[in-house]
């Protein structure tokens, strides 16, 4: 299994309102294997989304090389290539479906591909299915709340049926029962066999990734397995990111003397601690 | 006040209208178009006044959502009749007072000129109230094709005009949010004349605009994540094909056309 994601030493820089570059990424280096679940997390101007636009060349790095299931993200001639290997879900629900009826915006991407008919109409329904909208492919995106719609946006990448799925903070505008949603078709992609990167801010989707890399200023500071990441507290509170409550809990427990590991889940946290008892 | 606008609105259906090609719908509502403009008699008014009820009833969409189609342009349909009823000079005098006079021709121009205004309001939303958006851009968009060759960027256009429809609930929601907004903070468009109320307006556009283009940018960039790269070798997935349906309408409107011709011509 070789690795599907390759960042060499890269960095970018934005340019600014007062024509000032600003550093977004420095000297990243990063390797994903195909078919890992990775969550990157950091806080706000970390370069996470700096980063998720590397993965389909919406940006090239200023230096250092990307490669995506071994193209090269700067070679142009395999642009297209690229974006329909890597399918990426943006954040805002709103700004990424494209047409007026949920099944046509679902056929957008495979139409830009160009294949024929059926094969689109074919791509469609199994998005659909996978996404479990199929109730909905005639109703308006506007109508659909706000976790329906990204079930939808991520339909509609999958009908691109890329290897990679980068989920841009897809789950920040979203209630927690959307949030959920989006997060088991994740999982559940995973285990089809999608190598997934899941940008978010909540600490409790991270920890059920099978690896998470958090970023500060543009670096890498930490890459590492949920277990080592989360039971790491000073870190966390160092680079300003929430601990889950279950760690938090587990902690406190392990200074009153309990022997207790650090789970992510409540339900496992309870067995855990039932177990102790 | 935002509920009230109904163009751009589809509501989904299956009635034989529905089930129509967009381009047999776009051509027919063209010719009735035109079509209304050729009449001159309140008898092919009237027939005409019946021929597009019963459609709206074959349509199954309601009546009264068809009249709030209508609200916008009230004023224009007023001014129009006054203008071409108080303009027009003709034979029959009617009704004089000071410098106001009312020929019986100037009253019958007046209500050709609403009553053509009403009904083209009414044709031209049973298109767009029984057609999905993407459905009319995909008809418009392989009728216009012919003029790509002389360089009109057809699916492009066609392209923005999808996009359009697609935000506009989108906008109008933000709309009212931002009035909201705004009225809590003690914002009043309700009072004062014209100038003051449009004035009142600009705290409401500014943000509006603002998040129109954030929008647009994210649009972009989902609409470039998902391959799009122009009309240059993209496939659709729903084809436009001529059906039954096609064939029996088109045969109804030549026969609704006929018949109101024949009175036309009988009344001379």
């Amino acid at each position: 299994m070789g690795s599907i994601i390759e960042f060499q030493n890269v960095s970018f820089d934005y340019i600014n309102h007062e024509g000032l570059k600003k550093r977004a990424l420095n000297n990243i280096s990063l390797e994903v294997d195909k078919g890992e679940f990775l969550a990157i997390v950091g806080s706000n101007g970390s370069g996470k989304s700096t980063l998720a636009k590397h993965i389909n060349a919406l940006l090239l790095p200023a230096e250092g090389t990307v490669h995506i299931d071994g193209y090269d993200t700067s070679d142009e001639e395999k642009l297209w290539d690229i974006r329909r290997t890597a399918g990426m879900v943006f954040q805002n629900p709103d700004n990424q479906l494209v047409a007026t009826i949920v099944e046509e915006d679902i056929a957008f991407g495979a139409e830009n591909l160009g294949l024929p008919r059926e094969e689109i109409i074919k791509r469609v329904d199994d998005s659909l299915e996978m996404v479990e909208m199929n109730d909905y492919r005639g109703k308006a995106p506007h109508m659909l709340s706000g976790g329906q719609k990204q079930r939808v946006a991520i339909a509609g990448v999958l009908a691109l049926n890329p290897k990679i799925i980068v989920f841009d903070e897809s789950t920040a505008m979203l209630d927690p029962k959307g949030r959920r949603e989006v997060m088991d078709i994740a999982m559940k992609l995973n285990k089809g066999g999608k190598t997934i990167i899941f940008i978010t801010h909540f600490m409790e989707e991270a920890a059920l990734a099978d690896r998470v890399v958090i970023l500060n200023e543009g670096e890498i500071a930490k890459d590492g397995t949920p277990q080592e990441i989360f039971s790491n507290i000073a870190l966390l509170d160092n680079l300003c990111l929430d601990v889950p409550k279950s760690v938090l809990l587990a902690d406190q427990l392990r200074k009153s003397g309990m022997d207790i590991k650090n789970v992510f889940s409540i339900e496992e946290m309870a067995e855990e601690i039932c177990s102790q008892l | 006040m935002l509920k009230n606008i109904t163009i751009g609105q589809f509501f989904p259906g299956d009635s034989i209208i529905h089930r129509m090609d967009p381009r047999t719908k776009l051509i027919l509502v063209f010719s009735f178009v035109v079509g209304i403009f050729l009449v001159k008699s309140f008898l092919g008014y009237a027939l005409i006044g019946i021929y597009i009820m019963l459609v709206i009833a074959v349509c199954k969409i309601s009546f009264k959502y068809m009249l709030k189609g209508l609200r916008p342009i009230f004023i224009i349909l007023l001014f129009t009749f006054v203008i071409n009823t108080l303009m027009t000079p003709g034979e029959t005098l009617l009704f004089s007072w000071r410098k106001i006079t009312i020929y019986e021709e100037g009253l019958r121009i007046g209500f050709y000129f609403a009553v053509r205004l009403i009904l083209l309001v009414l044709g031209s939303q049973i298109l767009t109230l029984t057609t999905s958006p993407l459905a009319l851009t995909d008809g418009l968009e392989t009728l216009f094709k012919p003029l790509q060759k002389i360089g009109l960027p057809v699916h492009e256009l066609a392209m923005m005009m999808t996009i359009a429809l697609r935000f506009i609930p989108t906008l109008l929601t933000e709309t009212d949010k931002i009035m909201k907004a705004q009225m809590s903070r003690g914002a009043d468009f309700e009072s004062g004349n014209l100038i003051s109320r449009a004035k009142s307006l600009v705290p409401v556009m500014v943000p509006l605009f603002i998040s129109a283009f954030r929008r647009a940018d994210d649009l972009a960039l989902a609409m470039e994540a998902r391959c799009y790269r122009g009309s240059e070798g993209r496939t659709r997935m729903k084809k436009l094909r001529f059906t039954g349906v096609d064939l029996f309408t088109t045969f109804a409107f030549l026969f609704f056309a006929a018949s109101v011709a024949a009175v036309q011509i009988v009344l001379g």
